[in-house]
């Protein structure tokens, strides 16, 4: 195997490659946010708009799936900062024991996702404003709502896919040895990813769920 | 080389928080505070995300290139939602044109 202390070809030293890495996954967040930052804007030009339309979806939704949601995205996203202390202190099992805890709790997490899509499912409430929930209550900020609920979490949806799977290579550096000192900021760089999806999501909860 | 690292017991309080925050976010959102929920419910969410940026990933030790990255997508993110909302707010209802029956030029047109 490599000798993990020897940097890549085009790297001076290990500093510099993780400085590199770190700078990129940087600017890739920093995209990310802006893309849901689209939506956030969205969401708030049209509950200016319509406020008592977005509060009355908000009153509909799923409250407690998506609360009990948001506790499990930050205690994974705990677990997973508390993997990076492990890995940094070579505690090669430990680590890999909190990513699997980790990719464990996000499975949940879309295991609860979909059960919330299968209720509004079955009240009618499709994306588009399609379903026979809009024909009972004919509020014109209604389907911008829910079809702005279906769009963000599901995106989200999509990043908690991603991660999960970024998360697993992960795992699988850890077991293997490849993610070790001096090189955890390997799985530095697919935590803030992680992160990233929590924050998110830290932000999604009181919007469609709360006020 | 030996990077700094934000310590084991920073990291478990701020878990700590993070939970504390949840939970007082899900009970204040059954108290009716009428325009303020949604206002108090943001200042929550903020405040977890700055725990997460912060401590989680390590901001406070990072360099100044990946700060500034992240600070340029929340200075953006800032300006795009207070310009959208903005827009909203002041959009006055009938714009520049005035009532076409009291409007001398407004008679021929269809």
């Amino acid at each position: 195997m490599r000798d993990l202390a020897l940097p890549a070809g085009h790297f001076e030293d290990l500093a510099q490659q993780r400085h590199a890495a770190k700078l990129g996954i940087g600017v890739f967040l920093a995209s990310e946010a802006l893309l849901f930052a689209g939506l956030f804007a969205l969401f708030a030009a049209y509950q200016t708009e319509y406020p008592d339309a977005f509060h009355e979806g908000v009153l509909h939704n799923t409250k407690v799936l998506g609360s009990v949601n948001t506790g499990i995205l930050l205690l994974s996203s705990t677990l997973v900062a508390l993997s990076v202390h492990a890995a940094r202190l070579a505690r090669r099992r430990n680590a890999a024991v909190l990513l699997a805890l980790t990719i464990a709790l996000g499975l949940t997490f879309l295991t609860i996702k979909l059960v919330e899509y299968g209720t509004h499912f079955r009240e009618g409430i499709f994306p588009g404003g399609a379903g026979s929930f809009f024909t009972d209550h004919a509020d014109a900020g209604l389907p911008l709502f829910w079809t702005l609920y279906y769009v963000v979490t599901g995106l989200h949806a999509v990043h908690v896919t991603v991660g999960l799977t970024v998360l697993g290579f992960m795992l699988a550096g850890v077991l293997r040895g490849s993610i070790a000192p001096p090189v955890t900021y390997k799985l530095e760089i697919g935590a803030l990813y992680w992160h990233l999806v929590d924050v998110i999501w830290i932000f999604v909860w009181p919007l469609f769920y709360l006020a | 080389m030996k990077a700094r690292t934000v310590s084991l017991r920073t990291t478990l309080v701020t878990g700590a928080l993070l939970f504390v925050l949840w939970a007082t976010s899900w009970s204040v959102s059954y108290v009716s505070l009428g325009p303020w929920s949604l206002a108090v419910a943001l200042g929550i969410a903020a405040l977890k995300a700055a725990l997460v940026a912060l401590f989680f990933m390590e901001l406070v030790l990072e360099g100044a290139a990946f700060n500034f990255a992240i600070a340029a997508a929340v200075t953006l993110i800032a300006i795009l939602i207070a310009l959208m909302v903005g827009d909203v707010v002041t959009r006055a209802a009938p714009p520049l044109l005035p009532p076409r029956a009291t409007h001398p030029l407004a008679q021929g047109a269809s």
